[in-house]
């Protein structure tokens, strides 16, 4: 016989970071679905708008704004760090991910504190008007995404201190990474239709 | 013509599942059967069958529930025909008729089709690809208790007077808080999304497996049809369920919150549900209707012993269905007064959906022209298919258009239509499927005779209730009612169609026995007893618990058509942990391995959490606060990891 009589896989490693690896597309599927239902909320915002003579009816007032862009920065610094945390883990650094994921986590903690904030000072409620329903559920989507990335970033915080930390795990913060961007990506589009309605529309 | 395999078939884990004595074999081979028995068996007990993460398990429990809930539907659907069977009957008063009709829908749908078709995907897709689970195991476990639960709670509502009367895709005012007071849409809009959970899980699991677990050199350009149409369904799951579990989270918050998503008076829409439904609700016929083209597929290559003719076109048809299926909802709602370019844009695209169903029949057609078909059980089911599909089809370009539309909107020449596609298009093709894989599923023949009659009495029984139903609608009987006077004339079709309807359950009643029949004593299957082209068939039936002895290597479309060339396996994966190979997406090169997740509770803790959640919230809106914990305590519980220190890094 020419070629060998099977493929030998004994010597290929156990994790694979990026597209190689099955949880990525897991968790890219996740991120479709979430979008999806995200795009859908903001279509239903656009949808019940031409209900409206005058939009917004009332509007988000300053102090809300001022949290929500609070918010917003918060949650940019908090993707900015989570850049070297991807990277350290694709390097096996644990001391680096341990350093920036408590930056992350802490920064992403902030940010939970000033959504509470922002939905105190929203001046109307979702019972005021369709307008106040969608802006209550689109934000309320948008914070059930970011409690979820709040509590992974915990977890994976107080498993790099204290282990067991396998090779699979730096997959699982790398992949982690890629969900926080994606929470921090949705808001910059979620902020910029509910609360830029002076810079967006008319 | 022989079919030579690929990969030397294993015993089942069961030492009873196979019936022939095997000459003493030499001791490594027995030693590897034993140690993978040992990694892959399913756990024992009552607690095991909580825990089981097995796509064998798990793909025949989605595949038998469904089709509980099949009967369950297939019984409404019995009590509206004995209902409508003569004028101005009062067997059924109109609000049980409403639930009923409502209950028949939503089984059918969400209960039956879309999980049966899943289970179907989960059972033969990580064979057909040679693997030896799914790329998420624990997922999938969650996602049918996550399932069971949803439709657990639909029926309990049901028993309880509770049951949803609003129509299947409750639409608003009339399943608004105004119009529909009391918990009966409530249990529907979170049915929905218990099983729009479920099935968005499974979509991620076949996705993922597909797409990473394939055997080495299965290159996308070689995977069986069924597999391609169980991927592109899933793809579509990912992308149509959230409209419905968003617009169906909306009206659940109008009913229990008060919000105004659907309330005209304060600038809400009840178009925008509309909207929202068929948004989801059109592709979810050919999430329906998909994976039943790649059942027909796998039938006629094996009956007709020929490789499906045009593999490529065909491919590209399922993906110019999938992508089509999102461009026609409004085609649901053209009675609603929408802009002229609207119409004409959803006419055209409802047309032209029409080419890619037809590249395939022609496909079918050719195979079947150039083989000589065996007139297997499956293949008839496939024929009739054929026939149904075909005439559901030409109506269906009939109601593309909007005059026509118009028209019969709300009469039974609609409720003709989609029974003809649905029916026709996927139960058809499913049971011609349940013929075929029934002997791998279960490692039993069903008799082929018995079979026979199943098809003719569900045939008959079939176009003797649905064809009557066209000119019934084209005379004016409306749907959705629960009598009719006398002096309409509606009375003897409907008579004739509730005759029908009887014989196509004496179809489905010969089939369950002929299932129970052959589970008792029915003659044992071979691996491969329709030499069939696909991996499924390389290894026993039933497939033991590890899948294949040898991971196989594939070098071409039909492995099990040709002389197998080297390398014909895969070794060093190891056999005492559960671990797969993964491969790349396109190419099927060997890239890494994985240990997959084994036996777990923590799926059945989640489903339970959220099920605790979903319900709580039909009573209270706090529930959502209450449960969230609860919710995330399971969540962490799955993913803490289990601490086998197999390999520490620099930790220490």
């Amino acid at each position: 016989m020419s070629a060998p009589a099977s493929i030998d896989v004994g010597h290929l490693p156990d994790h694979a970071f990026g597209s190689r690896d099955p949880m990525w597309w897991g968790v890219m599927l996740l991120m479709a679905i979430e979008a999806t239902l995200m795009v859908l909320a903001l279509t239903s915002y656009f949808y019940v708008r031409g209900n409206f003579t005058n939009w917004p009816p009332t509007g988000v007032g300053p102090v809300a704004r001022e949290y929500a862009t609070g918010v917003l920065a918060v949650l940019i610094a908090s993707g900015v760090a989570m850049l070297p945390v991807s990277n350290a883990a694709r390097r096996h650094a644990l001391g680096r991910v341990r350093i920036w994921m408590i930056v992350v986590t802490v920064l992403s903690l902030v940010a939970g504190v000033l959504r509470v904030l922002e939905m105190q000072a929203l001046p109307f409620r979702w019972t005021t008007s369709a307008y106040g329903s969608v802006i209550w559920v689109t934000i309320g989507f948008h914070t059930l995404h970011l409690v979820a990335g709040v509590i992974e970033n915990i977890v994976l915080t107080v498993l790099a201190f204290n282990g067991p930390f396998e090779n699979k795990h730096y997959v699982d913060v790398d992949l982690n990474a890629l969900f926080w961007l994606f929470v921090v990506a949705e808001w910059v589009v979620t902020y910029a239709v509910l609360y830029g309605e002076g810079l967006l529309a008319g | 013509m022989s079919a030579p395999e690929t990969v030397p078939s294993a015993p089942a884990c069961a030492p009873e599942a196979n019936g022939h004595v095997e000459p003493v074999e030499p001791d490594a081979d027995t030693e590897h059967r034993r140690q993978l028995t040992a990694t892959w068996a399913h756990p024992r007990g009552v607690i095991g069958w909580f825990a089981n993460t097995s796509y064998l398990a798990l793909g025949r429990r989605f595949i038998v529930t469904a089709f509980v809930f099949f009967v369950l539907g297939g019984l409404e659907a019995l009590a509206m025909r004995l209902q409508l069977a003569r004028p101005e009957s009062q067997l059924i008063g109109p609000d049980l008729y409403n639930q009923i009709f409502t209950m028949h829908g939503s089984t059918m749908m969400f209960l039956f089709a879309v999980p049966v078709m899943e289970g179907m995907g989960l059972f033969l897709v990580p064979l057909m690809i040679g693997t030896r689970n799914v790329a998420f195991p624990r997922l999938i476990a969650f996602s049918y208790f996550t399932y069971v639960i949803g439709g657990g709670l639909l029926y309990v509502g049901f028993l309880f007077n509770t049951g949803p009367d609003a129509g299947w895709f409750s639409y608003v005012p009339l399943a608004g808080p105004e119009f529909s007071p009391g918990k009966r849409v409530d249990v529907w809009a979170q049915m929905i999304t218990f099983t729009e959970m479920s099935a968005l899980a499974n979509a991620i699991a076949l996705i993922a497996t597909i797409l990473k677990l394939r055997a080495p050199g299965m290159s996308l350009p070689r995977i069986p049809l069924f597999t391609w149409a169980t991927l592109i369904t899933s793809f579509m799951v990912v992308f149509a369920m959230p409209a419905v579990m968003l617009a169906s989270t909306y009206l659940a918050l109008d009913r229990l919150v008060g919000t105004h998503f659907f309330n005209p008076a304060e600038g809400g829409d009840a178009l925008l549900w509309q909207h929202m439904f068929w948004f989801f609700g059109h592709p979810e016929v050919y999430i329906i209707f998909i994976p039943a083209l790649g059942m027909v597929s796998a039938i006629i290559e094996s009956a007709t012993h020929r490789p499906i003719f045009g593999y490529l076109p065909m491919v590209l048809s399922l993906v110019a269905t999938a992508f089509i299926g999102f461009g026609l909802w409004v085609h649901h709602m053209f009675a609603t007064g929408l802009p002229q370019i609207g119409r004409s844009f959803f006419t055209a695209s409802s047309i032209m959906i029409a080419v890619p169903s037809g590249v395939q029949i022609f496909c079918w057609l050719a195979t079947l022209w150039s083989g000589k078909p065996r007139i297997t059980t499956s293949l008839l089911f496939v024929l009739g298919f054929v026939l149904v599909f075909v005439f559901g089809g030409l109506s269906g370009v009939m109601l593309a258009s909007v005059p026509i539309d118009l028209q019969v909107h709300d009469t039974f020449f609609v409720v003709a239509h989609f029974h003809y596609v649905l029916i026709g298009g996927a139960v058809f093709p499913l049971f011609g499927g349940f013929h075929h894989w029934f002997p791998k599923i279960t490692g039993r023949m069903l008799d082929e005779r018995a079979g026979r009659w199943t098809f003719g009495l569900m045939f008959v029984g079939f176009n003797a209730v649905f064809f009557p139903m066209h000119v019934l609608g084209l005379n004016g009987m409306t749907r959705r009612v629960y009598t009719y006077a006398p002096e309409t004339g509606f009375g003897p079709l409907n008579m004739l169609a509730t005759a029908g309807g009887v014989v196509l359950a004496l179809g489905v009643i010969v089939f369950i026995a002929n299932v129970i029949r052959a589970l008792r004593r029915g003659p044992r299957a071979e691996d491969n007893p329709w030499q069939a082209p696909s991996l499924e068939w390389a290894t026993a039936s039933p497939p033991p618990c590890y899948s294949f002895e040898r991971l196989p290597v594939v070098h071409g479309r039909h492995p099990l058509w040709s002389d197998v060339p080297a390398p014909a396996v895969v070794t060093g994966v190891s056999t005492e942990e559960p671990e797969v190979l993964v491969t790349s997406a396109v190419d099927a090169e060997p890239d890494h391995k994985i240990v997959l997740a084994g036996a777990a509770l923590s799926p059945l803790a989640l489903a339970l959490a959220v099920g605790v959640t979903v319900i709580a919230c039909i009573f209270n809106p706090w529930g959502l606060v209450y449960g969230t914990p609860l919710c995330a305590a399971a969540l962490i519980a799955w993913f803490w990891p289990r601490g086998r220190h197999r390999k520490l890094s620099e930790l220490s």
